[in-house]
Formats: structure tokens, C-alpha cells, sequence
């Protein structure tokens, strides 16, 4: 299981951080993993300058916003999915 | 300086400011009774009779700040030495009766306490049951009735003289709602102070390896701090050693879906946010009960989703709210918040911190929706279940809203009295304890008539402009 938690303190909210949220839940489903990723909320990850803020099994990644939601999935969470 | 409606808020902050610096540098013990000479410095009194009265108040002031007496179980207490036995007989004669012949005074008096003695109205104690018909009846104005004003603000009718004539709260009936802090104008009735907790989580959180420590604001602080932006409060609280900072407006959005959903489905209901509004209904209308939402309030709603979210957290509620401070201690929601203190309490701290909100950088407290932020006021949770009907497509053939709003007790008292009948024509009862809402709480440091505006004006400046939007969050939380 990938397990992505994606920060929705304010900062990252003003951010984006919901459309990330909305575009994650959709990917994913599009993708077919919804059985192989967890999604998780976070209320700050202590990174409030470099938000939207993502973490995945972990790893911290800055500026996911709805852009950078789906290459974040082909890059890093598909592979760990299948792993 | 804070500013303030009063010299008893002032007071109290004095108080509270000092048993919070204490506590910070971890001097508590040896400074404890410091705090009533440095207070009150004399020579001269400048509130009551003598420095020494003043310097006792003070004293029984900082055992109400260090969580007052547990053996009373409201969070209120009356501070006997502080009561200034408001006079007792309650209508009086004032120089302004005219000694007329007409009497109307006398004839409207069910009990014959009213006679004429050199041509002026006299009352009979004795008789008199305190009606007030006479002063209805009088031209010139001349009868006054006299209530004590901690009697007059406690709406459930708790309070009343003791044998010494010092105000005694009944704790039966007593919902902690607050009311007679704010309105004795001695300042002997106090609310009860835990910001000795949050400093020890503060300490801890510090620690390394320490779990999280999330402040949740209400929604009423906007207007609350005057010449600093909410932001600048946002850094301040977060240079004491806050984690981060969370709108309890988020929660209030949470409620707003699920109590529209939930009043579908049973047709009546009363709301659950208000919690002396709902220990209001416990002790005086117990076959409402079953009709209360069975939502969390909001402030224990949002921090369910932040103890999901970080287990190992600790989370502060701050609001306008003496009853909060209860409500913390129930079964349900005392594994989700460990503290609740004011906006008064908050000032106090963050002046203990030595730290200047001016001097603040402007953060950002932005969670929730605009319907989220408004429930601050009175009207605020019916407009958003109106609004969370119409975003859950509820057609009006379905379910037709008929919401009552009511604003302080005196008001939820008369909705409750005709529902508990069956005569109430609404199936929604908004229920806050305060006037106003929780803008008229006891614990805000300031209570002006443009707070109203302040909190739509606040409300307007959310990102999200419908409820729906702002539970994306929800999914990926995981509600149950």
C-alpha cells in the first residue's frame, strides 16, 4: 500500500491544496489504484512556505499543486505501486 | 494593552496574564503569592475599601486561573468576598412620585403592598412579591424595579442570594453558559481558567519527539484583536509554540452537511453546537433530548479530523466560549480536545509570551467555507443547513426548512416550551445560548455592534464560497 498524505493546513489550502486533493482522488480512480494507494489528510507539515505540501511513504515532495499532481503519479506513486 | 469592554475583564486578564508568566518560566510555586501585591501595589485602594479586600480578590482570582474549586462542577463560581450584596429589595419608590390621586400603583398591586403615607407610595417589603405590575402602571416613572444584574443575566434561573445575601449559583441548573461573568459588574463571578494546561502541553510539545500541538480557533475571533490582522494572531500563536493554527469553522461546515442530512431523515430537530444550548435542554426539557442532532459540535468535529489524521496530537480550543470548557470534559469529546480557553485568556497569554502581535508577520487561517465561518453569529447554522439542503439537492417537496434562530437563552427557552408542547410551526431549532451567537460570547475581549458585519465581512473572505467545497478533505479524512 502507497500511502500519500497531502497537507490541508491553511497555508497549503491557499495554495491549492484542495484542487490537489479533488485531482489526486480522480487520478487515482482513473488509474485503478484506488485498492493499492491510501489517501490521507495532514493539518501541517511544518513546510507552510513550499506548499501545497505531499508526502508519499514518507517522502516529502513541495509546490504539488494540481500541475504537478498527475507526473507525481507516473513518477513516483505508479511505480511504488507496483513494486 | 488589550482592549477591553470593561475594568472586570481588565482584572481578570491582569491575573491571568501573571499566572501565565509564572507558569511559562516554570516559577509557579514560589511566585504564586507575588501575584495579588504586584496587582494591587496600594498604598491607595482603587476599586473597593481597602488594598487588603482588593489584594483577597485577587488571590481568589488566581485559584479560579489555576482551574478554580473542582467540587463545583459548573465552570463558574461566585467569589463570596468579591459579591458586593447587591441591594435586595427589589421595588423601590424614587423621589420622582409625584404622591398622585389617581393610584394606579396601588390598584394594580395583586398583593396591597402599596399604601400612601405622606402622600407618597410606600412599598411593604413584606407583601411585595416583586410583580412589577406597579411599575408598568406608574406615569411618571416612579417605581423601579431592581434586579441583580447576575440575576437578570442568568437566564436558567440558577442564580439567587444566599443566606449572607452573596450570590449563590445553583449547580442543578447552572449550564455554565457565562452570562453573569460578563454582566456582574464586581467581577464576583468568575469563569474557570485551565491556561495552565495548555502551557504544560506548550512545554512539552517542545519536547523532542513530541507529538503535534494544533490550536482551533473559533470563528468569532475575526473583529476580536484589535489593529492586528487574524493572521498576525495566527503567527503569534504559533511563535508560543503552536504547531499550527485550524478553523473551527471547517468542523462548523462538517456539522452543517451532516445535520441537514440528519434533519431529512427524523423531520425535527434542535442543533448540537451551542453547548450550554444543549445542557439547557438536558435539565429542562428532557423529552427533547431525543431530538437533538447527534453531531459533535463543531470544535469536536474538526479535532476528531485532527486526531485521525495525527494520533499523537494535542489539540487547544480557543473561543469566545465559557461552556466549551465543560463540554471538553465529556465522554465523547474528551479524547479529542484537551483544552478549551478563551479569546480574553488567549491575550493574556500571549502577552505572558512577551509577544507583540504588531511586530507579526500576516499568516494565513483559511480551512473552511463562508458557511462555516458565519455560524460565529446568530442565523449563521440556519443559513448554512439552508444552504447544505439545496447543495444536497433536497427538492422542496421533499423537505420544506422551517428554521427558528435563537439568539440567548431567553429565546431558545421560548422554542423549547412550544416544541416540547407540540405548538412550535418550525422543525429546526438554532439554538446559542448567547445573544447574538458566539459573538456575544463571554469570553471575547470586546462586544461591539459591528461584530455582526465583522464576522460576514470575515466569512466573504473564504476561499470557498460553498460548504461542498471545503469537505474535499472530507473523503481523504474518512468520516464516520
Amino acid at each position: 500500500m502507497v500511502k500519500v498524505s497531502i497537507c490541508v493546513g491553511s497555508a497549503c489550502h491557499m495554495k491549492g491544496a484542495y484542487a490537489t486533493t479533488k485531482l489526486f482522488q480522480d487520478e487515482i480512480a482513473k488509474a485503478g489504484l484506488q485498492d493499492k494507494v491510501e489517501l490521507s489528510a495532514s493539518f501541517c507539515m511544518g513546510e507552510c512556505k513550499d506548499g501545497p505540501c505531499v508526502k508519499v511513504d514518507g517522502v516529502k515532495f513541495h509546490h504539488v499543486d494540481k500541475d504537478r499532481v498527475v507526473s507525481l503519479i507516473q513518477e513516483e506513486i505508479i511505480p511504488r505501486a507496483n513494486a | 494593552m488589550a482592549k477591553f469592554d470593561t475594568n472586570v475583564q481588565e482584572l481578570k486578564y491582569e491575573v491571568l496574564r501573571e499566572v501565565a508568566r509564572l507558569a511559562k518560566d516554570d516559577r509557579l510555586t514560589e511566585g504564586l503569592l507575588t501575584i495579588a501585591e504586584k496587582i494591587i501595589p496600594g498604598p491607595q485602594p482603587t476599586m473597593r475599601c481597602c488594598i487588603y479586600k482588593e489584594r483577597a480578590i485577587v488571590q481568589e482570582r488566581v485559584q479560579m486561573a489555576l482551574g478554580g474549586h473542582p467540587e463545583h462542577t459548573t465552570e463558574v463560581e461566585v467569589l463570596p468576598i468579591a459579591c458586593d450584596e447587591c441591594p435586595v429589595s427589589q421595588v423601590t419608590v424614587s423621589d420622582a412620585c409625584r404622591g398622585c390621586i389617581a393610584h394606579r400603583c396601588a390598584n394594580a398591586c395583586p398583593k396591597g403592598a402599596i399604601s400612601f403615607p405622606n402622600h407618597h407610595a410606600f412599598i411593604d417589603h413584606s407583601k411585595c412579591i416583586a410583580c412589577g405590575k406597579c411599575v408598568a402602571a406608574c406615569p411618571y416613572s416612579a417605581i423601579t424595579k431592581n434586579v441583580r444584574p447576575c440575576e437578570r443575566a442568568c437566564k436558567p434561573g440558577a442564580i439567587k442570594m444566599d443566606a449572607n445575601k452573596k450570590a449563590h449559583i445553583n449547580e442543578e441548573k447552572c449550564v455554565s453558559c457565562g452570562a453573569c461573568v460578563y454582566q456582574c459588574p464586581f467581577g464576583a463571578i468568575v469563569d474557570k481558567s485551565y491556561i495552565t494546561k495548555v502551557i504544560r502541553l506548550l512545554k512539552d510539545a517542545k519536547k523532542e519527539g513530541a507529538g503535534p500541538l494544533y490550536a482551533v480557533v473559533a470563528p468569532s475571533i475575526s473583529g476580536q484583536f484589535e489593529g492586528v490582522t487574524t493572521g498576525q494572531v495566527v503567527s503569534g500563536m504559533k511563535a508560543m509554540g503552536f504547531t499550527t493554527v485550524i478553523e473551527a469553522a471547517l468542523g462548523a461546515d462538517m456539522v452543517a452537511y451532516m445535520e441537514a442530512k440528519e434533519l431529512v431523515e427524523k423531520g425535527f430537530l434542535t442543533s448540537s453546537c451551542c453547548p450550554a444550548f444543549v445542557t439547557y435542554i438536558k435539565k429542562n426539557y428532557p423529552t427533547m433530548v431525543e431530538h437533538i442532532s447527534h453531531n459533535l459540535s463543531p470544535m469536536a468535529m474538526i479535532a476528531k479530523m485532527i486526531k485521525k489524521a495525527h494520533p499523537d496530537s494535542h489539540v487547544v480550543f480557543v473561543g469566545p466560549c465559557v461552556a466549551k470548557k465543560g463540554e471538553v470534559k465529556q465522554d465523547r469529546v474528551k479524547d479529542l480536545v484537551d483544552v478549551a480557553i478563551t479569546f480574553e485568556e488567549l491575550q493574556a497569554m500571549i502577552d505572558a509570551y512577551d509577544i507583540d502581535l504588531k511586530s507579526m508577520e500576516d499568516d494565513v487561517l483559511n480551512n473552511a467555507s463562508y458557511f462555516g465561518r458565519i455560524f460565529a453569529r446568530s442565523g449563521g447554522l440556519k443559513d448554512a443547513v439552508v444552504e447544505a439542503l439545496k447543495e444536497q439537492g433536497v427538492a422542496p417537496e421533499d423537505f420544506q426548512l422551517k428554521a427558528i434562530s435563537c439568539s440567548g437563552l431567553e429565546e431558545c427557552k421560548l422554542a423549547l416550551l412550544k416544541a416540547s408542547k407540540g405548538l412550535l410551526p418550525e422543525n429546526f431549532i438554532e439554538g446559542m445560548a448567547c445573544e447574538q451567537g458566539c459573538i456575544g460570547g463571554p469570553g471575547c475581549l470586546t462586544h461591539g455592534v459591528k461584530e455582526k458585519a465583522e464576522v460576514d465581512k470575515y466569512g466573504r473572505l473564504a476561499l470557498e464560497k460553498r460548504i461542498d467545497d471545503s469537505l474535499v478533505i472530507l473523503d481523504v479524512l474518512g468520516n464516520d
